[in-house]
């Protein structure tokens, strides 16, 4: 199978057409990252946004990245904190959310989950290392792939990262038994 | 994947057994706390009509781009085109046309 890489060089090349192929492998990678953070309905009208502006910068990516989920996922951020932005400025959010709009992300997030204490851990976590811990633990991301989506050098990600565990490891040592994801879904 | 509080080499460092006697494995504790980690971050795949809507934007994209090299090319001079290397053309015109045709 190509590489996404291979395949986002030809798209740049003469054949944007491969571009389609790479959406189809992440589509539901990159919508589960936007719904995650915003909630299925914003993640439904940004899905496509994420792929125009992916498209307009194919040019600039590095063939070499097998994969394109960090790159995409990069993307996706972007348009996201654009997305909160607009949200912001037409006195949907306070001032400053733009940058972090946990709360939003809190109003997501499973009901049951919520009721534990490891959302108020999160939240007390800086905006910079929650977001490294949430690639890695939810996007299932290295801290080099997360380092990729940041923006940031790999040993910046890195350090955030053992941060970040450090602050939640007592946290999630007080809980007796992990919730079971086929119980909740019943 | 392993336990993303654990993290693996030295970084985290290996957690302290529990009060009880470190009955179970030693990483135990750390395996919880990811997993419920990722329960908070768990979502259902989205319908299909929304990744088609959103493949429909990115073709869209495509043809613009496909219309603005061919009225480039037109500019230019109309006369070398590369012929091996713009095949995307007709494909994207077909798909454009498969699209607009109305559903059942």
């Amino acid at each position: 199978m190509e590489t996404d890489g291979t395949l986002i060089e030809r798209s740049a090349r003469g054949r944007p057409d491969a571009f389609v192929e790479v959406v189809q492998r992440h589509e539901v990678a990159v919508h589960g990252f936007l719904a995650r953070r915003a909630g299925y309905q914003v993640a439904d009208d940004l899905l496509g946004e994420v792929w125009v502006r992916a498209f307009a910068a194919r040019g600039g990516y590095n063939p070499a990245h097998d994969d394109a989920r960090p790159w995409l996922y990069g993307i996706a951020r972007n348009v996201l904190r654009a997305h909160w932005r607009v949200r912001r400025d037409a006195g949907h959010a306070a001032a400053g959310d733009a940058v972090d709009p946990w709360d939003d992300v809190v109003d997501q997030l499973d009901s049951a989950a919520r009721a534990q204490a490891l959302i108020p851990a999160l939240r007390a976590l800086p905006a910079a290392e929650r977001d490294v811990l949430l690639l890695v633990a939810w996007e299932q991301l290295t801290p080099a792939e997360a380092a990729v989506v940041l923006g940031v050098p790999q040993g910046t990600a890195r350090s955030r990262l053992h941060r970040a565990r450090a602050a939640l490891r007592p946290v999630l040592a007080g809980y007796p038994k992990a919730p079971d994801p086929a119980e909740e879904e019943k | 994947m392993s336990s993303e509080l654990e993290g693996g080499g030295s970084q985290g460092g290996r957690p302290s057994q529990g009060r009880s006697g470190g009955m179970g494995p030693p990483r135990k504790k750390g395996q919880q706390g990811a997993e419920l980690l990722r329960a908070l971050g768990r979502v259902g795949p989205p319908a299909p009509r929304v990744l088609e809507a959103a493949r429909e934007v990115l073709w869209s994209a495509l043809a613009a781009e496909a219309l603005s090299a061919d009225a480039a090319g037109e500019t230019l001079t109309g006369e070398t085109r590369a012929g091996g290397t713009d095949r995307s053309r007709p494909d994207i015109r077909r798909h454009r046309t498969q699209r607009d045709e109305p559903g059942p």
